[in-house]
């Protein structure tokens, strides 16, 4: 029963690091530059694309397309990328790396097809 | 704040009827509302979906027709009997489940909650047209399309509450039907041990936190593996140690969560009736809920495997390429990978139940024994997905700490389990009489 109980307690010590983990300043603040990159990629977008266009995601790493994707979803159809082809899109959109851009350096591509 | 207020308020309110039905306990009916809204939102938006309409009045039809059911039932039977209030729970739960729940400060950014769960909520949230285009669309192929609906449809129907696409309450929603399940998996063990509200109470704390050390962000970012981990958990304690204690309701739907929220959790129920028809367990009930359960997953999988989705680690063209040898290695690779993953947890609980086996009687034991073997058995489906997985490593690197959240959780629930027989061992040496009389017969 004793080794039961102190198993018992590392896990409940574990679990008491981890909020004090969750709840650090630099973890919230890591989270939130995310979200803010997020909400500056749709906001990009909204400025570059009509609402309702058919979209063809033009970004070669495999997590970026998801990630924009649901960024820019259901505003935008996306209708294709890498894996897909490129279908009846209208637009190519997608995001290229520069220490100068404004979300978060990544800066904000569209163009018509 | 305003709109995430008001969809807790409809997600207690909705299922609170049916699980007051299913129970006949208003702890465990409050304790498990959150899982039936969840439930009657799967049966909505699929509604929704085959007959392409917008699941709007499904939801008011689900949501008036179990305050009615409810209404009829207390007429012909009565309220329950049970305390509507047990203040050391509550003060436990509260303070416990605040604690790790603080983790909601955090932006709802987690990624498979965006790119999977969320995103098909968003499909849900705009009806069934919308979400059959969705699903046909090979552009969105990486929202993990053939995993179960359950969190998604959570999701999607407390934004038809609250009128809009938001993912605070997508955050909060996913975070309240987990929290649901972690404290079902906790008023369970305790019903099934007998302990008194403060024995609870105690229990609530190390058992919370622990589960929060074991799934990391896993109870706020939005994922479900702990989720299905803690409500297969309490299906699995709900069936197999056979107590009558545990109000008869809370099995099929916890079970039920489980095989409708991941592909593991169909996995483990099919693990778990092929234990029950073993057991031959006398009473036919649970074996017949539990494939009742199992065929609710295995119907969603028959659905998305019909419309083309494929499985994102299942690929047997690559498994058929690899040799004895391959498998030997890479086998070997996935068992290190496993314990460097914090497997010693998993052995640790396992081993402490061995060793205090012999505190159980004959019948229980042989009952509880099923825990470990669940976990055993899981364990190697899971070494089996991994050796057979084409991208070996990068699946590694991005699911193994998830994928092991049940055997660890398990783990702590078996020392818990022992604890808690060590307890009431000690109890019924102080006081011999009152326990011979409070003794069921089936201990």
């Amino acid at each position: 029963m004793v080794a039961a109980i102190c198993f018992l307690a590392f896990l409940a010590f574990r679990g008491l690091q981890q909020v004090a983990i969750t709840n650090s300043a630099e973890r919230i603040a890591q989270e939130k530059r995310t979200e803010q990159m997020f909400q500056c990629v749709e906001d990009e977008t909204r400025r570059l694309v009509p609402d309702g266009a058919r979209v063809f995601i033009d970004v070669a790493d495999p997590a970026w397309i998801q990630r924009l994707t649901t960024i820019v979803y259901p505003r935008l159809e996306p209708v294709g990328n890498a894996y897909v082809g490129i279908g009846d899109a209208e637009f190519a959109v997608g995001v290229i790396g520069d220490p100068t851009a404004p979300c978060n350096g990544l800066h904000v591509f569209a163009r018509r097809l | 704040m305003k709109q995430v207020g008001l969809t807790l308020i409809v997600l207690f309110l909705m299922g609170f009827p049916w699980g007051l039905l299913a129970t006949r306990s208003w702890l465990f009916a409050a304790a498990s509302a959150p899982l039936w809204t969840g439930l009657t939102s799967v049966v909505v938006v699929t509604v929704s979906w085959l007959t392409g309409t917008t699941p709007l009045p499904w939801f008011l039809i689900a949501g008036l027709g179990g305050w009615l059911c409810l209404f009829v039932a207390v007429k012909k039977r009565g309220w329950p009997e049970d305390a509507a209030f047990h203040p050391k729970l509550l003060l436990a739960s509260s303070l416990f489940g605040g604690l790790t729940l603080l983790g909601l400060r955090l932006p709802p950014v987690g990624w498979d909650a965006r790119s999977c769960w969320w995103f098909r909520a968003t499909w849900l949230f705009r009806g069934g047209d919308h979400a059959k285009q969705a699903f046909a669309n090979p552009a969105l192929n990486f929202a993990c399309k053939d995993y179960p609906p359950f969190s998604s449809a959570a999701v999607a129907g407390s934004w038809f509450i609250s009128g809009s696409i938001d993912y605070k309450t997508a955050q909060v929603v996913s975070a309240t039907i987990t929290f649901s399940a972690v404290l079902l998996l906790v008023l369970i063990l305790r019903r099934m041990t007998k302990s008194t509200d403060g024995v609870g109470a105690l229990l609530l704390a190390p058992l919370i936190l622990g589960i929060n050390g074991i799934a990391g962000e896993g109870l706020t970012n939005g994922f479900n593996d702990l989720l299905w981990a803690a409500a297969f958990l309490g299906a699995a304690l709900c069936f197999l140690p056979g107590h009558r204690e545990v109000p008869s309701g809370l099995g099929p739907l916890l079970l039920t969560v489980t095989a409708l929220t991941k592909n593991e959790g169909v996995v483990v129920t099919v693990i778990l009736v092929c234990l029950l028809g073993v057991y031959r367990i006398r009473s036919k009930v649970p074996l017949l809920t539990a494939v009742t359960a199992l065929s609710a997953g295995a119907a969603w999988q028959l659905v998305v495997r019909s419309q083309g989705m494929e499985s994102d680690m299942a690929d047997f063209a690559f498994a058929r390429t690899l040799t004895a040898t391959q498998i030997v290695e890479r086998g070997r690779f996935v068992l290190l990978e496993i314990w460097r993953a914090d497997g010693w947890i998993i052995w640790a609980g396992i081993f402490l139940f061995v060793i205090c086996a012999d505190s159980f009687n004959r019948e229980r034991r042989r009952l509880l024994v099923g825990l470990p073997i669940l976990s055993v058995l899981y364990l190697v489906a899971l070494w089996a997905t991994y050796v057979l997985s084409s991208a070996l490593k990068s699946q590694l690197e991005v699911s193994l700490d998830r994928a092991t959240v049940f055997p660890k959780v398990l783990s702590l629930t078996l020392a818990a389990i022992v604890t808690l027989q060590y307890l009431s061992i000690r109890q019924e040496r102080r006081t011999p009489a009152a326990s011979s009389e409070s003794r069921s017969p089936t201990e």
